[in-house]
């Protein structure tokens, strides 16, 4: 009976994370996507984006991602479910239905979640690797069996984003819970790191993108960032989860997820970083819920959760994905042929995902060779157009060869 | 069946060891770029000015090789489905293009 349950609940969860990829796929692969669909060298390591370019030969490969990560993303609730067992905490008391779901809630209806779950980026990823790391913080059977693979995850975890780093002290504490010893430990968190810090210097590109943005960050000013912050915290939380996962963090007295909560809150603070960066404060929301709730029985759950359930419909609402598709999808798909397709202004490497010949900037010595020419600003010096038909009913100024 | 700690260790390691190896050649290979600011102003208005001339995207050019005289590129145009990758030489004095199996003086 409890089996046939929760194949159902773990039905429903899939039909959500089946919507939140259509709803993603509407907008088409936007251009950050595309970086790690092709493993395109930049800004993250290769660990992720190469296992992603793995299925380029597939047609749906766009698809697959989104429902593979959507699916991930969705179905993590169980984490949550299994991180709340009063069982594993030594609560005296079972029960405290209404403050798992509460928590659980925390983490479906997050605003990041719902609007990142879909989506090919490697916030939702590094979510999903907090996610982890949070439940592992209270399962130290597994740490003191297999230290070596939770180092192996880590290593995974820094070889997927460069934020990942952040999360050492979460490691280092399960580690040390482990029965680690400090130079144990020391080696399972800090060689993954030295092994990131040399893949780096062979990546000029990467490192030089790293540079370009930290100097960005500190231009920006403290109102900006503050601004940028605080919409990123109300995100990840969908305000609610925020306000009081904060809350249970900051009372709480586990160093290691304060730290690293800080070390997030200060990355996302200081950088540049766009909205769908919420999504990796989400995972501490939920830790900070389950330290406020775990303690005694709470007798506000579920208003608490009618409030989140409001406050996420709302929030969410602000901040859905872009649901017109990307331009490059249609020129491309109208201007597509062998040949080269030279490109006049900025462009977003969308336009390398959409098209199946090479992508050059626009020359008009090259127009000789091309298949295709987009002009998404004028294409100056203009080329002869004798020999190429300008294609209508486009958003874009798009030439192809008669 | 419970796996020692030390061979858990060994293991790790390894896992370390062999990547990290390889990514000291690789740097070594590049360690004009981080020693020598001229080499790497050099490098870098090099690269610019070879891709606005040719058209290539930045991304697509991967440095493999720095001397104080040229620089290596990997270039792979970044497509879906098969992308295309040869190798070339920037000669850094006269921003020439060159293959990689010529011998620069």
């Amino acid at each position: 009976m409890r089996r046939k349950t929760e194949l159902i609940i773990a039905g429903c969860l899939e039909l959500l994370a089946v919507a939140l990829a259509k709803w993603q796929a509407l907008g088409g692969v936007r251009t950050d996507e595309a970086k790690y669909l092709l493993n395109i060298p930049y800004p993250h390591p290769p660990l992720m984006r190469w296992l992603m370019s793995m299925t380029e030969m597939l047609p749906f490969q766009e698809m697959f991602w989104r429902l593979l990560l959507a699916t991930l993303i969705v179905q993590a609730v169980w984490l949550v479910w299994d991180l709340t067992n009063p069982e594993r905490s030594g609560a005296k008391s079972k029960g405290h239905l209404e403050d798992r779901m509460m928590i659980c809630a925390g983490w479906l209806l997050s605003s990041a979640v719902l609007v990142g779950a879909g989506s090919i980026l490697l916030a939702p990823v590094m979510a999903l690797q907090t996610l982890v790391f949070l439940w592992l913080q209270t399962r130290s059977d597994v740490s003191k069996k297999m230290p070596a693979a939770i180092a192996l995850f880590w290593l995974a975890t820094v070889f997927t984003t460069y934020t990942g780093v952040l999360l050492f002290p979460l490691v280092w504490n399960i580690l040390r819970r482990g029965g680690c010893t400090i130079a144990q430990t020391a080696l399972y968190v800090f060689g993954p790191v030295v092994l990131l810090f040399l893949y780096t210097l062979t990546n000029p590109l990467a490192l030089a993108i790293i540079l370009v943005h930290r100097d960005e960050g500190l231009r920006t000013g403290l109102a900006a960032q503050a601004m940028g912050f605080g919409t990123l915290w109300i995100i990840g939380g969908a305000g609610v989860a925020s306000a009081v996962g904060t809350w249970g963090i900051l009372r709480s007295r586990d160093k290691a997820l304060l730290l690293s909560f800080i070390l997030v809150c200060a990355y996302c603070f200081f950088s540049i970083t766009p909205r769908y960066y919420a999504v990796m404060l989400t995972p501490f929301f939920v830790a900070g819920l389950w330290k406020i709730f775990h303690a005694r029985r709470h007798p506000h759950a579920f208003p608490l959760l009618g409030c989140l359930i409001c406050a996420s419909a709302v929030i969410t609402w602000f901040v859905q994905p872009i649901r017109t598709p990307v331009v490059a999808r249609e020129v491309m798909s109208a201007a597509s042929g062998s040949g080269t397709v030279l490109i006049s202004g900025p462009f977003g490497h969308e336009w390398q995902y959409e098209s199946r010949s090479e992508v050059r900037r626009y020359r008009p010595e090259f127009t000789k060779d091309a298949a295709a020419i987009v002009c998404l600003n004028p294409c100056e010096p203009m080329f002869d157009t004798s020999g190429w038909k300008q294609l209508k009913d486009l958003p874009v100024e798009a030439w192809v060869r008669k | 069946m419970r796996v020692p700690f030390s061979l858990q260790m060994a293991i790790f390691i390894t896992v370390l060891l062999i990547p990290g190896v390889l990514f000291l050649c690789q740097i070594w290979r590049l360690h004009p770029l981080y020693t020598d600011s001229s080499v790497r102003e050099s490098v870098r208005t090099s690269m610019t000015d070879v891709a606005a001339r040719e058209g290539w995207l930045l991304s697509d050019m991967l440095v493999t090789g720095v001397t104080a005289d040229h620089v290596r590129l990997h270039h792979r145009e970044h497509l879906r489905g098969a992308d295309r990758e040869f190798c070339v030489m920037i000669a850094l004095a006269d921003r020439s293009l060159h293959s990689c199996d010529e011998k620069l003086s």
